[in-house]
């Protein structure tokens, strides 16, 4: 028989989302800990997470340069000493504040796991943020801040959530190079002896574990309550205020590009609309196939790449569309956006463009659940937001049943063109 | 410890399978021996042009993405001096419409006017977006024809400059595809949740009619052996200086390549390394800094760059780097130092072989330029080298007469 080259193979959709679910337990002190028991290799994951990110600073940048000075000296260990047995052992360490919480992730092979784990136990509870440690960092982050504020796609993501948000909200604010030279070492100190206590610490482990490294963990994070002790920080009443002017453009002279934002506020992941939406904004730019890059790049060749996202931070939310595009072509990309958020108002989007978005998101989701890694990290989410695996499952089914007039009804009711927010950073268009 | 197997079709397309049975999902990984040093100098750029087309649509299929799309498939492509690599990752029921899709455009590209004349577009935003529009943004258009006279990789893989994408023609396009797109110019590397024996039944069915094409296979001149230090300067609107310095050294399958990759972890893989102790946490010359090699398949570079703080000048930060580096040909490392950048590689190894798109991009690699089996004696390599080694390839590398220097300096300062 002639082989079809023309028609494609048979194929299936994924039916069911199966994976391996996080056992919880209660250590003694109360720390909530989840095990991910899953994968072959002799490697762990272990992530631990604290109510302590941007949101509860009072000061700008103390809670990720808190987090970011753990590792430069601790009761036990210098920062050379924490940085030489972690690299003699080929463990990864990793330090990040979010909007709301601050997560230090370690990667390590199984055979190295207690004493990682020891050395993380001086860093996370122990930290000394020694003065000289303090002020390289300060120097080294003014100097990465004052590069990065040069990239017009820096230039415009900061001046779209703050449009968006206001210049006084968490979600809003961002910092410019010399701010750092008002941070103190007290602050940060002060910051880590309120928020990194086991009241408010919950610990993520996936990969090889076995009975042995939960006792490890249990002992070195899991026995007697740690450092926690009353202090309070009142924190202020944050309120989202939006700019009244719905354009706005940041000026970067000679740039041979301009950064693109449109968008606006949007409901986060606890609104039942948000998983619609999500499928909404696949179709509009969340994978290479969306109308954004059909037209924006595959058609019309005014960029290297487009596309659009819906954050969910834990309060509220926000839609963004997101590109850099050529001086000389900016107006045109943006009629093409315009008309690319009309068309979800105002036509059918048809069956075998559903269809297609409908396979590749299962997919996606299914992705998030591959191996011990990506596991987690789903899993972390959830944690984050209290929500549960059901967060998933409805998820799934949603995308299962949508329907192009749902889709239609929420393009009107979220997505008016008229409402978005436009910032354009680059060479004046 | 990747287990595989391998086998060759009658037209020289080569498979490798890997199965792993802890995912739903399968990773298809096509390598083709095309890369930027293939190119004509006056037509540069174009390996990375060639590979944006091959989503443009091939003989029977009209579009690549869509189908694959459709089928929860994700894919992309990247080039580079050496070779130009495609990659699919989907579920393992849906595994044949990668088959179809690698297959058709491996027959026959569809050469449509319109996508060429899309993508020289899309690539000059490219350009623009990566390497003009950022600051440092430029360096390694100005790096490569520094360090190399003779060799093709004295051009970048985007191109020397925007005008030579803006000239390419659907003659170029065809001639370039029959010239390096062929069964027996690539490798297929498969991992995941398959069988040897369907992959065999699928490469059977969608590849084994493709013909086998002539290719012409270039020698590449050989770089003359610097003999004097070289240095250029470039003045620029950027809010610090940064120093580039570049050294060359053997290729990425050649003996001392283990010895060297170390070399440049001792310098600067991970908190504990020498650069960043020494230059970033103690001296405070630097704000960020970094050694790495290319890892080309040809005699590559060694890379040391450095971002410089405010107070220092351009001079006083090289002679730093050069007194580390001066340390290194002059005292022995130690047993410690070395088997810890040794143990850190190990478990880089260790870690990236729970990707499936990993480890088929590493094995069609190796098949490719090397050998897939040699893939599972990386540790073993990197462990023989001796301090003694590291001595002598610091000896021979890090040298002022085998050295290009490119200083960024910094106007507003």
């Amino acid at each position: 028989m002639k082989l079809q080259r023309t028609k494609a193979p048979a194929s299936k959709e994924i039916k069911r989302l199966s994976f391996e679910k996080a056992k919880k337990q209660i250590l003694k002190n109360g720390i909530e800990l989840y095990s991910i028991t899953v994968g072959e290799q002799e490697i762990l994951k272990i992530d631990f997470m604290f109510a302590a990110g941007e949101w509860y600073q009072t000061t700008p940048l103390v809670s990720a340069s808190t987090i970011q000075l753990l590792q430069e000296g601790s009761a036990l260990y210098s920062a050379d000493s924490i940085a030489e047995q972690l690299d003699f052992m080929g463990s990864y360490i990793y330090f990040n504040a979010s909007k709301h919480t601050a997560t230090i992730t370690v990667y390590t092979l199984v055979k190295y796991f207690e004493e990682t784990i020891k050395i993380l136990e001086d860093v996370i509870k122990n930290p000394q943020f020694p003065e000289e440690k303090f002020r390289t960092y300060v120097a080294k982050k003014q100097q990465l801040y004052t590069l990065e504020r040069e990239k017009v796609e820096v230039m415009a993501q900061k001046k779209f959530v703050q449009v968006v948000f206001g210049t006084q909200h968490p979600y809003g604010i961002s910092h410019e190079p010399e701010e750092f030279l008002n941070l103190t070492v007290s602050q940060l100190k002060k910051f880590h002896a309120h928020f990194y206590n086991s009241n408010n610490c919950k610990i993520v482990m996936s990969g090889k574990i076995k009975l042995e490294q939960h006792e490890i963990i249990t002992r070195y994070f899991g026995d007697a309550a740690w450092n926690v002790h009353k202090s309070v920080i009142t924190l202020p009443d944050y309120v989202i205020e939006p700019s009244e002017q719905k354009s706005h453009f940041v000026e970067k002279p000679d740039a041979v590009q301009s950064a693109v934002r449109v968008g606006k506020l949007l409901v986060n992941k606890y609104n039942p609309d948000y998983s619609t939406l999500q499928v909404l904004n696949t179709i509009l730019g969340g994978y290479f196939g969306s109308r954004l890059m059909s037209n924006i790049r595959e058609d019309k060749g005014y960029t290297y790449g487009i596309g659009s996202g819906i954050v969910s931070h834990k309060t509220a939310g926000y839609f963004v569309i997101v590109s850099q595009v050529g001086s000389n072509v900016c107006k045109q990309a943006l009629n093409e956006i315009y008309y690319e958020l009309k068309r979800l108002r105002t036509e059918t989007i048809p069956d075998a463009e559903i269809q297609t978005v409908k396979n590749y998101m299962k997919a996606a989701i299914a992705r998030n659940f591959d191996g011990p890694f990506a596991l987690s990290e789903s899993f972390k989410t959830i944690l984050e937001y209290d929500l549960g695996y059901k967060y998933y499952m409805q998820f799934w089914k949603k995308i299962d049943k949508i329907s192009a007039s749902e889709l239609k009804y929420l393009a009107n009711t979220y997505l008016n063109e008229g409402s978005m927010y436009e910032v354009i950073a680059g060479g004046n268009p | 410890m990747i287990v595989f197997e391998t086998f060759e079709l009658e037209n020289g397309l080569r498979f490798i399978v890997n199965t792993d049975t802890n995912t739903p999902f399968v990773a298809v990984n096509t390598i083709y021996n095309v890369g930027s040093k293939h190119e004509s100098p006056n037509k540069t750029g174009f390996a990375h042009l060639f590979e944006h087309l091959m989503f443009g649509g091939s003989k029977n299929i009209p579009s690549f993405d869509t189908p694959l799309q459709k089928v929860g498939g994700e894919n992309n492509a990247f080039t580079n001096t050496d070779i130009t690599n495609y990659y699919i990752t989907l579920p393992k029921e849906n595994i044949e419409t990668a088959f179809w899709l690698e297959s058709d455009r491996m027959l026959e590209l569809a050469f449509s006017q319109k996508s060429l004349d899309v993508q020289k577009n899309v690539v000059i935003e490219e350009f623009k977006q990566r390497y003009l529009n950022r600051p440092y943004g430029d360096t390694w258009l100005h790096i490569r024809p520094m360090a190399y006279k003779t060799h093709p990789y004295q051009w970048a893989t985007i191109g020397k400059t925007i005008e030579h994408i803006q000239s390419a023609n659907l003659d170029d396009v065809r001639d370039f595809f029959y010239t390096h797109y062929a069964p027996n110019n690539a490798v297929v590397a498969i991992s995941g949740n398959v069988s040897v024996k369907k992959v065999k039944k699928l490469a059977k069915k969608w590849f084994a009619s493709i013909p086998k094409r002539d290719i012409v296979h270039t020698q590449m001149p050989v770089e003359k052996k610097q003999r004097k230090k070289r240095t250029y300067t470039l003045e620029r609107d950027v809010p610090s200086h940064a120093i580039y310095k570049v050294y060359h050294m053997c290729g990425r399958f050649q003996q001392d390549f283990y010895a060297t990759d170390l070399l440049s972890d001792i310098l600067s893989n991970g908190k504990s390394a020498r650069l960043y102790t020494e230059l970033v946490q103690k001296q405070k010359i630097f704000s960020e800094i970094n050694a790495f090699v290319t890892g080309e398949i040809d005699p590559g570079l060694f890379v040391i760059s450095g971002n410089v703080m405010p107070g220092y000048n351009i001079d006083e930060a090289e002679r730093a780097i050069d007194l580390e580096t001066e340390k290194l040909s002059h005292e022995m490392v130690s047993e410690h130092e070395l088997q810890k950048v040794k143990n850190k590689v190990e478990s880089t190894i260790i870690f990236s072989e729970t990707s499936i798109l990993q480890k088929a991009m590493n094995l069609a690699r190796f098949e490719l330029l090397h050998h897939a089996h040699m893939l599972n004696h990386e540790v073993e390599k990197y462990a023989a080298v001796s301090t003694h080694d590291i001595n002598r390839v610091a000896q021979s590398v890090l040298c002022a007469q085998n050295e290009s220097a490119l200083y960024y300096i910094s106007k507003t300062i």
